[in-house]
């Protein structure tokens, strides 16, 4: 049938256009009757050229591209982009504006499980939580609609703050999501966590040994699924992560089973986050500014920085070389899916092609974040 | 903290990234076994390379920097090297196997070629695309984009 | 020979026909009946699914073509039909024109053979619980000539071996649960089976096997394909299976196969355990007015069908409520479950059921 009769495996193509890969990309697997022996990810079908276009443009007219970098979490890249510019510029944002952005950067990652929730369980069968989980991620781009003017690409931080005002009304809003979520959450774990097909689908695929995660230079849920606990809120907090409680959950097997629970216990720790920073901001909305109204004729700074984030998928890293032009000269972003996509040919070895889908969804891969 | 690794390599050249992460300069030949002492030696242990990034700095010299990062000491720093006229580096996938892919980008966007790497081929643009991007001097094709350089 | 058959000589005898000519006239005439049967359940069905599944994830369902959505599937079917018929240039022609109708005849045939009244039932046999399940293993093969004749494509070839997996996996629990059954009534015949069930619902033959009636509710799942077990035209992970490459009508003669697979095998289910036409109770309702014989034969024969559909409902609708809530499982998981759980299990309800008719007869 092709070329590798001799070998006696056959090349099964997966993608790009394939409903459970999260995006385009081309898996060409090669495999002995349903046995995977070697996958080999291909990517680039979505390369916009993101790091180019930065260097066309000024800083703030490449603000509004940065959200769709990771359009499931666009606040976490504005913010990477411009922490590091408001450390070249040496700019402290207001308090209220770090509350306020705080609050957002955690809806996000709500929101951005509850996808990856909902479309990982479709790729298994279950048909009817992906709409569950929809119904919740609804409220919340409802709430994102109402403060920064759209549901996805959000376009709302600005250098120095915040573009709008946050008012008690959105916060009485903010606060019913949050009082009922842990609630709605409960309702998806008595459907999934105990059921024998999931365990059986999901439990022991995929394991992601401690020393492989390090090399491969994993970071976020799934290096916290396999036993390793580091979050970048808690080794160099940003914001006011300092002034906040909340656990790190994690464990220790690293299969797909326990990345599945790591991101359900983290949208709750989300919750509890969002809730102490509502308590803030109600005792304190009325007096602050949300933003230091810079002149954007003399954002011309000079040097090298880095501005770093945890976003849902792991550490985001944006790299800024500014050379005292209105134009930034290199902008690079590590961002973790690229570095998910490798790690693929590792762990999937000698499992079936069914599980491939179970341990590419679990892993949590976005392809725009991963071509740029 | 990073006096030993100073003497031992004969850093002269040292800047910072803001904030407060160190970048060495070192030469080219020295780039293996400066990161196999960063990773190895238990007084700095940067067991992790966060990432590559690639930059085309004027007169037609690039820099790269690797970007590490030690979990037991929390602490992140960066080696650089700087690539004149000859543009191949040895590959650091043997060290760091997640370098795989990022050094596939950077022999796609900026040409350079890495020695002993196990598949080099361009990763994000089509096979058959000429040019390397991300470099200075790289023209686009495309007319309508003129008023970019001008 | 029924009361159906008696009325219909005696109209006939009007025309002075060869009595050949009678006999295959009966056939064509059931034949018909049946497609139009068929092709109702399955429209009806289709519809009702979506409307199912949409009420068990919050949503609406299709609700504009038609009043609230009725005429849906007919949408579907129309649109099905001006579809351009595609072929891959690496197909092998003639088993890519004949996989669709592998599939899609066997499940049309065994409509003839379920009993749906006393009185309405194509085709008399005395083991057609066997010619039953001999017919459902055909639609596995068609699969498999899909998969493979699918040209080059790798997906379509393992959405076909798969489904033979599934096909051997399921087999034999199901046969052993139908031999205890054959045990339990003392015939293969479907109307025998039907017929010991009458009288009260205790009668009903999940009561002394409620272990096959599980067992073999399951792998009825297995044969029709349905989640949590549709493997060959997985939608996620092997985007449609071995009618990946299939567009147009013979899309539409896979789609119809499998529902009305679903039908007639619920049907079969509800007929060997559940009591088939029969009430739950005693009487017949048609016997609180008073008609004539033939009137009320006529209106008894409605009522059973009525009792048929109704249980079948109930069944379809369990099935539905499965698909919408487990995910899917591996195939070597159901290999291992039919094997390692199944058999020893179904073997174990044989031995219930020898004992209980037994009991019976000692009793």
């Amino acid at each position: 049938m092709n070329n590798s009769t001799l070998k006696n495996t056959t090349i099964l193509n997966v993608g790009p256009q394939h409903p459970s890969t999260h995006g385009v990309l081309r898996l060409k697997c090669e495999l002995n009757g349903e046995r995977i022996i070697k996958i080999e990810p291909i990517i680039g079908y979505l390369h916009r050229g993101m790091e180019k276009m930065a260097e066309t443009g000024s800083y703030l007219q490449y603000l509004p591209v940065v959200d769709r970098i990771d359009y499931l979490s666009g606040f976490f890249c504005s913010f990477a982009y411009l922490d590091a510019i408001e450390k070249l510029m040496d700019i402290v944002c207001p308090l209220k504006a770090l509350y306020i952005r705080t609050i957002t950067m955690e809806l996000n990652r709500i929101s951005s499980h509850l996808l990856w929730l909902g479309c990982y369980l479709m790729d298994l069968g279950a048909t009817s939580p992906f709409f569950y989980a929809f119904i919740e991620r609804e409220k919340i781009l409802h709430i994102f609609e109402k403060l920064a003017g759209a549901r996805m690409m959000y376009n709302y931080y600005t250098l120095g703050g915040v573009k709008n005002d946050i008012n008690k009304e959105l916060l009485g809003e903010i606060k019913v999501f949050a009082g009922n979520f842990n609630k709605q959450l409960k309702e998806f774990e008595d459907l999934i966590n105990n059921n024998p097909i999931f365990i059986s689908r999901t439990a022991m695929i995929g394991v992601l040994e401690q020393e492989t995660a390090v090399n491969y230079s994993v970071t976020g849920a799934n290096l916290r699924a396999s036993g390793i606990l580091k979050d970048l809120r808690k080794d160099f907090p940003y914001l006011i992560y300092k002034q906040i409680e909340f656990d790190i959950p994690y464990k220790k097997s690293g299969d797909s089973y326990s990345r599945y629970i790591v991101r359900v216990k983290e949208m709750k720790e989300s919750c509890k986050i969002v809730n102490q920073c509502l308590d803030w901001l109600y005792s304190n909305i009325e007096d602050l500014k949300i933003n230091l109204k810079i002149n954007t004729a003399k954002i011309k700074p000079e040097g090298e920085a880095i501005g770093q984030v945890e976003s849902p998928r792991g550490l985001m890293l944006c790299y800024i070389c500014a050379d005292g032009t209105n134009k930034p000269s290199r902008v690079k972003w590590r961002t973790p899916s690229f570095y998910s996509v490798q790690l693929i040919n590792e762990i999937a070895k000698n499992y079936l092609v069914s599980d491939l889908m179970s341990i590419f969804g679990s892993l949590d891969v976005i392809m725009p974040e991963v071509d740029r | 903290m990073f006096q030993e690794f100073k003497t031992k390599f004969n850093i002269q050249k040292e800047e910072f990234i803001l904030p407060d992460i160190n970048k060495f300069y070192i030469n080219k030949d020295d780039l293996k076994q400066v990161l196999r002492f960063l990773k190895e030696t238990d007084r700095y242990l940067f067991e992790t390379l966060e990432c590559i990034i690639g930059k085309d700095n004027t007169n037609n010299a690039l820099e790269l920097i690797y970007a590490l990062f030690s979990s037991k000491y929390n602490t992140k720093c960066a080696v650089s090297i700087n690539i004149q006229d000859d543009f191949s580096v040895p590959s650091v996938v043997e060290i760091f196997p997640c370098a795989n892919f990022d050094e596939r980008e950077i022999y796609d966007l900026l040409g350079v070629r890495f020695i002993n790497h196990p598949k080099l081929e361009r990763i994000l643009l089509p096979s058959d695309f000429e040019g390397n991007p991300l470099r200075k001097n790289y023209k686009m094709q495309d007319d309508r984009l003129r008023w970019n350089y001008e | 020979m029924s009361l159906f058959y008696l009325l219909y000589i005696e109209c006939l005898s009007f025309w002075k026909m060869p009595e050949w000519l009678i006999f295959i006239m009966w056939y064509i005439f059931n034949f018909i009946l049946i497609v139009i049967l068929m092709l109702l359940t399955v429209l009806f069905l289709v519809l009702f699914e979506r409307k199912y599944l949409a009420f068990y994830t919050r949503r609406i369902g299709p609700d504009r073509a038609g009043y609230k959505g009725c005429f849906q599937t007919v949408a579907d079917a129309i649109k099905l039909l001006f579809k351009e018929n595609i072929i891959p240039k690496n197909a092998d022609k003639f088993l890519f024109f004949l996989s669709p109708l592998i599939v899609f005849v066997p499940v049309l045939t065994v409509w003839a053979l379920l009993p749906f009244s006393s009185g309405f039932y194509t085709f008399h046999s005395c083991c057609s619980i066997l010619l039953f399940m001999a017919f459902l293993a055909i639609p596995a093969i068609g699969i498999l000539f899909a998969g493979y004749s699918s040209g080059g494509n790798n997906f379509a070839l393992i959405g076909g071996i798969r489904s033979c997996m599934q096909l051997i996996a399921s087999e034999i629990p199901s046969f052993l649960v139908l031999a205890s059954i054959v045990i339990l009534s003392g015939s293969m015949d479907l109307s025998v089976i039907v017929k010991n069930q009458s009288g009260s619902i205790l009668n009903w033959y999940i009561f002394p096997s409620f272990l096959g009636f599980t067992i073999f509710f399951i792998c009825s799942l297995i044969i029709m394909n349905r989640l949590p077990f549709d493997f060959p035209e997985a939608e996620s992970e092997l985007v449609a299976g071995y009618n990946c490459e299939y567009s147009g009508m013979k899309f539409a003669m896979f789609f119809l196969a499998e529902y009305a697979m679903t039908f007639i095998l619920s049907a079969l289910v509800v007929v060997l355990f559940l009591g088939g036409y029969n009430a739950p109770f005693d009487f017949y309702i048609t016997d609180c007015f008073n008609l004539s014989v033939i009137l009320r034969e006529i209106f008894i024969n409605f009522e059973q069908f009525f009792w048929l559909i109704f249980k079948t409902g109930i069944i379809i609708m369990l099935i539905m409520l499965i698909r919408a809530a487990y995910p899917r499982l591996r195939t070597d998981k159901t290999l291992d479950l039919c094997w390692y759980i199944f058999i020893p299990l179904s073997i174990f309800n044989l031995f219930i059921a020898i004992i209980i008719k037994y009991m019976r007869g000692i009793l």
